[in-house]
């Protein structure tokens, strides 16, 4: 199974280095992406950062994304499969917000307990989410017009 | 002759994925084109497009404690008062849009003081929480707009603006 795990713009060790020492490289294909994060993986290959990473997203069939909402909106766009694990190692929790709504609505499955990982790596085909249909921005006419009259 | 100018106002991160969204929307329906768009942003993560960009520390570092945020306040403060006199004295501003996170606030305030109109987005990642830019930020801006419709109900006089 191809697997991309992503962290977005902060770095996030705990979930890197779980996975790093928890999955084995013989039945997974696995690639990180991993900011300025300190732990660097032994067993599989990683990026800090990629510029277009989309063609990540698109050639991978699982993807393990922290709680960043702009990586899950992207994701879920794409209508890919996603796992998420919100930062917790940052001060503030906010990620915990956007993870709930997106488990709640079956739109992905959000794992708090990383452990849990392997299980559901294990069982995701058996996951069937619904697709997000994402409402587009469309007040940007209404903020030029109040700023300019 | 001092430029028009709208500023955008933006932290690092998904503040500024988000405000990069809006300023593209923007400037498509922009067409006036006598007024331009210049940056507030965070330890130099700015949108490279812009008129010019003003790079700001953080009002709240991401793993800054409370403590240690009351300490550094008033000298954030002050960096940002110089920045803001930089700004007015080169520009003609016409208001101040922001998508947070901290920064949005002193500087939504000076400008509110001068007399400019402020609109604030609130930030795509909530949906059953408030942030603490948000909470402030309702009672400071003209007009302030919510991406998830759930929020109405801790904002009841926001507007349901979509997700950038």
């Amino acid at each position: 199974m191809k697997i991309f795990v992503t962290v977005g713009t902060t770095k996030f060790d705990s979930l890197i280095e779980y996975i790093d020492t928890h999955f084995d490289p013989k039945q997974y294909d696995i690639f990180f992406q991993i900011a300025n994060g300190d732990y660097i993986p032994t067993n599989f290959p990683y990026v800090r950062f990629a510029s277009d990473i989309k063609k990540f997203f698109l050639k991978n069939e699982v993807i393990i994304t922290h709680g960043g909402a702009g990586s899950i909106y992207e994701l879920l766009e794409l209508g890919k499969k996603i796992i998420i694990v919100p930062n917790l190692e940052r001060q503030d929790k906010h990620q915990l917000d956007i993870a709930y709504f997106m488990d709640q609505n079956n739109y992905a499955k959000m794992v708090l307990n990383i452990r849990e990982l392997n299980s559901i790596i294990e069982n995701i085909h058996l996951y069937k989410f619904r697709k997000f249909k994402k409402k587009n921005f469309f007040k940007a006419n209404e903020i030029l017009d109040f700023l300019l009259k | 002759m001092k430029k028009k100018a709208i500023v955008l106002i933006y932290g690092e991160g998904g503040h500024k994925a988000q405000m990069k969204r809006l300023y593209n929307l923007l400037i498509k329906n922009n067409r006036k084109n006598d007024v331009v768009f210049i940056g507030i942003c965070e330890n130099n993560h700015c949108i490279e497009e812009l008129e010019e960009n003003f790079s700001v520390e953080f009002l709240r570092g991401k793993y800054e404690n409370y403590i240690s945020f009351l300490i550094r306040l008033p000298f954030r403060i002050i960096k940002y008062i110089k920045i803001l006199k930089s700004i007015l004295k080169k520009y003609d501003i016409v208001g101040v849009i922001s998508t947070g996170p901290g920064i949005a606030i002193p500087f939504s305030l000076f400008f509110k003081v001068v007399g400019k109109k402020i609109i604030f987005i609130e930030t795509w990642s909530r949906f059953n929480t408030t942030s603490f830019t948000g909470k402030i930020m309702y009672k400071i801006a003209d007009k302030f707009y919510i991406q998830n419709k759930s929020l109405k109900r801790f904002y009841s006089k926001a507007i349901f603006g979509g997700l950038l």
